[in-house]
């Protein structure tokens, strides 16, 4: 394979583009940002082929460089947030209303009944918007990936402690978020 | 305030359990607390729902999700300059 020649970039985006795009999507929820970064996969990919090895399949290579970006990407995000974790909380804190809900007392549980899987993917999906995009590269990488806590960690330059309270407040703005949805 | 520092406190080492092993200490002290306080029994269990919801939700791959003949072609013009 010869970098960069007309029928190599072709059998490339043929045999790949798709993939590439399903598994960005899969993370990102962001078509325009999945198509991009998948763009900037494969460019990165024809200039480095050489740095290709033979031995591993060519589309398992693909992927970690597009995992590398997206990761990238999350980090580049948060850049605007001084702290990690972020001030997102501090005022409910202060207050010290934090662990109560918005709802009344229904566990999130009561709702499988009532709406389809669909439904409460779609709402999971909205409320996952409101989270920091830091936030929401922590938490892909836990139950996307299923990462251990020091790769996590390690991609996100966080600490472990920082990484629990993420995933902590992660889950409260969630939850608080799907109980308004569903008026629980 | 007391009761609500002691609820974060749990409900962060609750998290904290599902990544590293409590100390004999911090699960009893869990287990006990849980005996007496319903928020954070609500929090366990809407924590555990979200678990799943999240992991079965971004593990969900739509292979429909393609891009188009022409956003190909023009992949394919950007690439080879």
């Amino acid at each position: 394979m010869t970098a960069n020649s007309e029928i190599d970039v072709s059998k490339l985006v043929d045999d790949h583009s798709d993939y590439l795009l399903s598994f960005a999507m899969s993370k990102l929820k962001d078509l325009d940002l999945s198509k991009d970064l998948v763009q900037d996969t494969l460019l990165t990919a024809i200039t480095k082929l050489d740095t290709f090895e033979k031995r591993s399949k060519l589309r398992t290579w693909l992927t970690s460089i597009l995992n590398r970006k997206i990761i990238d990407h999350w980090r580049k995000a948060e850049t605007r947030y001084s702290d990690p974790v972020s001030s997102f909380f501090s005022q409910d804190e202060k207050k010290g209303h934090w662990l109560e809900s918005k709802g009344g007392n229904q566990t999130l549980e009561t709702i499988e009944d009532q709406i389809s899987q669909e439904e409460t993917h779609q709402e999971l999906a909205e409320c996952m918007d409101k989270l920091p995009e830091k936030w929401k590269g922590v938490v892909a990488s836990k139950y996307l990936e299923e990462k251990e806590s020091e790769d996590i960690c390690k991609d996100f330059e966080i600490t472990s402690s920082n990484l629990w309270v993420i995933i902590h407040r992660a889950k409260l703005v969630l939850r608080d978020c799907l109980q308004t949805k569903w008026k629980l | 305030m007391e009761t609500v520092k002691r609820c974060e406190q749990i409900t962060l080492d609750f998290e904290r359990g599902q990544f590293q092993a409590l100390s004999v200490k911090d699960r009893l002290g869990m287990k006990m607390h849980l005996g007496i306080c319903k928020k954070c029994r609500r929090y366990v269990k809407d924590s555990q729902k979200l678990d799943l919801w999240l992991k079965r939700r971004l593990q969900q791959v739509d292979e429909s999700i393609k891009f188009s003949d022409l956003e190909k072609v023009e992949l394919k013009e950007k690439l080879s300059h």
